[in-house]
């Protein structure tokens, strides 16, 4: 059995370290490498792979047995300048960028926030959209500022900014040294529902998201999440995709600035939203 | 001691006693016998309990034990079975399978059971046995744990069903040879079997059983030497 | 090898990431661990309502209940059950932990029934006679005597159903439990990294199940002394 267990552990090892080995030469010979492929790989195949997670209003979900979308305008957008069909694949939040990174899909539209952490796996495109960190409580609750919220219970959706930006204040913040309960919700909804049945304090969750279901429940009221200071959480959402594909990524910039000049980007928000 | 008045009882319509009677009286030795089927065995169930009469009573020293609520487990405490399979309990040593009712029932401490299994087990000649687990041993071995299992209850009478019946020839002396002791200090005892030497030899009354009824009952020596009814004197004819 | 080591420095020590694993483990371990002692119980219990009845003809409003409780929980996604007790049922229990443990808890009590009740059906009926004939009582003759058998017989079955949960345990992160998966589903969502969480994770439940297998090979040799000839 002894025997048995190290061999495992050997087996292990050898394939981390293989893996390890692949990521390397993921980050590293990118751009030598895989330059030409991408672009070209979309016009071959005639495919642009777009992953999303689709539990996010407006951005992507689920109508029917379609995915729809601002995100998923955009993929579309992209697509016919690249004159290739668009696949929309349903994927989890938290795994999305590095599918991105490791070349599984093309583009990852699906409400990212451009930050330091992703930008070091994957290359994003202009913002597309500034959205505000929002918070949803009841409408008697005495919270007012992020740094209410350390004796509080709050719920986020998993793999978001929002989670992101709660955990990281929890951990080396304003929230640091409290006693907050950060509950991990696999959609937002979901966390609404927590919220009604009393179970969390608050929810934070992109603007957008917070009043959409802010306004299906009548005794909450959904706000800009705001430090004492006055400052607002905020973030930009972008287009990821692999790195050193400078081309792509040129063709992506200007379809979608052309889009957020054109006021398309707001006209489809609202489209969504509704 | 037991009385036993027009008891019945059928298994899925099949008629298996139909109404017998019958009486034991203290230090009485009764030895059943009659051909498979007669109902025999389904009559000294009946006896403890095990099965459960359609009709008719049993009465226990007098007590009315075929009445509704009866505690039968003071009752089966007072009536040792002992069964053609032995049905040792096979997980616990020969010595737990001896003391576990004394102890779990209150009647001993720990200590005072196993000393009481040792002097049971000495006496059958297993002393040797007590750590063993029931599936080491012999079949007449078994056998006489299961009648030293029994016997630790100090029971008023003992239950024998077909007990040598499940084993190898050479074994069954053995067995019969524990029996008659306990016959000799004088328990009293209903004993369904095939051994007609031991019916002979140890009953005090023997009882013909067939087809649910008791046909014939009487003195061994009558029973075998003179029988009146013609099914007995076929069925002496097979066995002996 | 120098991306294995940032791999490995950005997935368990920045950050204090190794503490996100250690509570998921700790999640882990004590659902697991409560789970399995409650659905044990509901198990046995069901099992031996079933067998009574089944025996006996009595307690019929019971047996209904305990086929009923079979049926809905064997019949159902654990996942599913989950989040009905979460967000239907237990809505006065804060942590998700304690209706994730009487979730799986509840869930597992139908399996191990099934299991129980098939072991007890495995004991030849001359056990209970030769107990009941000593003056033991029911309950007693099923503690002392049947239940010590059964348990031995079914301990595979059994050990099987404890190492099914212990990986079904995972879906716990759908009620807001950060457990072993959940962990290392948030240290991925936040360093972009899938390798060493994911590996890691399997790694860990891996080790638990070999580690149960060891204790059921264990308690299987001491439960089989009396086997030996």
């Amino acid at each position: 059995m002894k025997k048995f267990i190290a061999l495992l552990f050997i087996i292990a090892i050898a394939i981390s370290g293989c893996g390890g080995n692949g990521d390397a030469a993921d980050d590293s010979e990118q751009p030598g490498g895989s330059t030409t492929g991408k672009l070209d790989q979309i016009k071959s195949s005639g495919t642009l792979v777009m992953y999303t997670n689709a539990e996010f209003p407006p951005y992507e979900f689920i109508e029917g047995n379609e995915i729809v979308g601002v995100d998923v305008e955009i993929g579309k957008a992209i697509a016919e300048k690249l004159e290739v069909e668009l696949e929309v694949v349903n994927a989890d939040f938290g795994g999305i960028v590095a599918s991105i990174a490791s070349g599984k899909g093309d583009v990852a539209v699906s409400g990212i926030t451009i930050d330091d952490e992703r930008r070091a796996q994957v290359d994003f495109s202009t913002p597309y959209v500034e959205s505000v960190q929002y918070i949803i409580v009841p409408e008697n609750s005495d919270i007012g500022f992020v740094e209410d919220l350390s004796d509080k219970a709050v719920g986020v959706q998993s793999g978001t900014t929002g989670s992101m930006l709660v955990e990281d204040e929890i951990n080396e913040g304003v929230l640091r040294g409290g006693t907050t309960d950060l509950k991990q919700y696999t959609s937002a909804p979901v966390a609404m529902q927590d919220l009604i049945n009393g179970r969390i304090d608050a929810v934070v969750i992109d603007e957008l998201v917070a009043i959409a279901l802010a306004n299906e429940h009548e005794a909450y009221t959904a706000m800009p999440l705001v430090y004492t200071k006055g400052s607002p959480m905020t973030e930009q959402f972008g287009v990821a995709v692999a790195k050193g594909n400078e081309d792509l990524l040129a063709i992506i910039d200007e379809v979608v600035g052309g889009m957020v000049a054109d006021g398309l980007i707001e006209l489809y928000i609202q489209e969504y939203s509704e | 001691m037991i009385d036993v008045k027009n008891l019945s009882k059928s298994f899925n319509g099949v008629t298996v006693l139909n109404a017998v009677s019958a009486h034991v009286n203290i230090r009485e030795k009764i030895v059943v016998v009659g051909p498979s089927g007669s109902g025999k065995s389904t009559f000294l169930r009946c006896l403890n309990l095990l099965e459960t009469p359609d009709e008719g009573e049993i009465r226990f020293d007098g007590e009315l034990i075929t009445a509704p609520r009866y505690d039968m487990n003071k009752l089966r405490q007072k009536m040792g079975m002992v069964f053609q399979h032995f049905n040792l309990f096979p997980h616990l040593t020969v010595l737990d399978n001896i003391s576990l009712a004394p102890r779990k029932l209150g009647l001993m401490d720990a200590a005072a059971a196993e000393k009481r299994a040792k002097e049971l087990l000495e006496q059958v000649g297993l002393a040797d046995k007590a750590k063993e687990y029931p599936n080491m041993l012999s079949g007449g071995q078994k056998q006489r744990i299961a009648i030293v299992r029994s016997l630790a209850m100090n029971p008023r009478v003992m239950l024998f069903d077909e007990p040598t019946s499940a084993l190898d020839p050479e074994m069954v002396g053995e067995v019969l040879s524990v029996m008659k002791k306990l016959a000799d200090d004088g328990m009293t005892m209903v004993i369904v079997t095939h051994e007609m030497g031991f019916a002979r030899e140890v009953g005090t009354r023997v009882l013909f059983m067939d087809e649910g009824s008791i046909l014939e009952e009487a003195p061994p020596e009558v029973f075998f030497d003179n029988p009146k009814n013609p099914r007995l004197r076929d069925f002496l004819s097979k066995v002996l | 090898m120098a991306a294995f080591q940032e791999g490995f420095y950005r997935t368990f020590i920045n950050n204090n990431y190794y503490k996100v694993f250690l509570d998921g483990f700790r999640a882990t371990i004590t659902i697991a661990v409560f789970a399995v002692l409650i659905g044990v119980s509901i198990g046995i219990i069901l099992a031996v309502i079933k067998v009574y009845n089944h025996r006996t003809g009595k307690m019929k409003i019971a047996r209904l209940f305990a086929e009923l409780y079979v049926t809905v929980f064997r019949g159902t996604p654990v996942i599913v059950q989950l989040m009905i007790l979460y967000y239907l049922v237990l809505i006065d229990i804060k942590s998700g932990v304690i209706v994730a443990v009487i979730g799986f808890g509840l869930n597992s009590g139908a399996y191990v029934a099934e299991i129980v009740r098939a072991g007890i059906m495995s004991i030849d009926t001359g056990q209970t006679e030769a107990g009941r004939s000593l003056g033991l009582t029911e309950l007693m003759t099923m503690r002392y005597i049947i239940m010590p058998q059964a348990i031995k017989n079914t301990l595979p079955a059994l050990f099987n159903e404890f190492i099914t949960l212990l990986k079904e345990t995972s879906v716990a992160g759908y009620i807001t439990v950060i457990d072993l998966t959940k962990a290392a589903d948030l240290v991925r969502s936040r360093t972009y990294q899938a390798f060493f969480p994911l590996i890691s994770v399997a790694l860990v439940y891996l080790i638990m199940v070999v580690g149960l297998t060891a204790l059921q090979g264990v308690m299987e040799r001491k439960l089989q002394k009396s086997d030996r000839r």
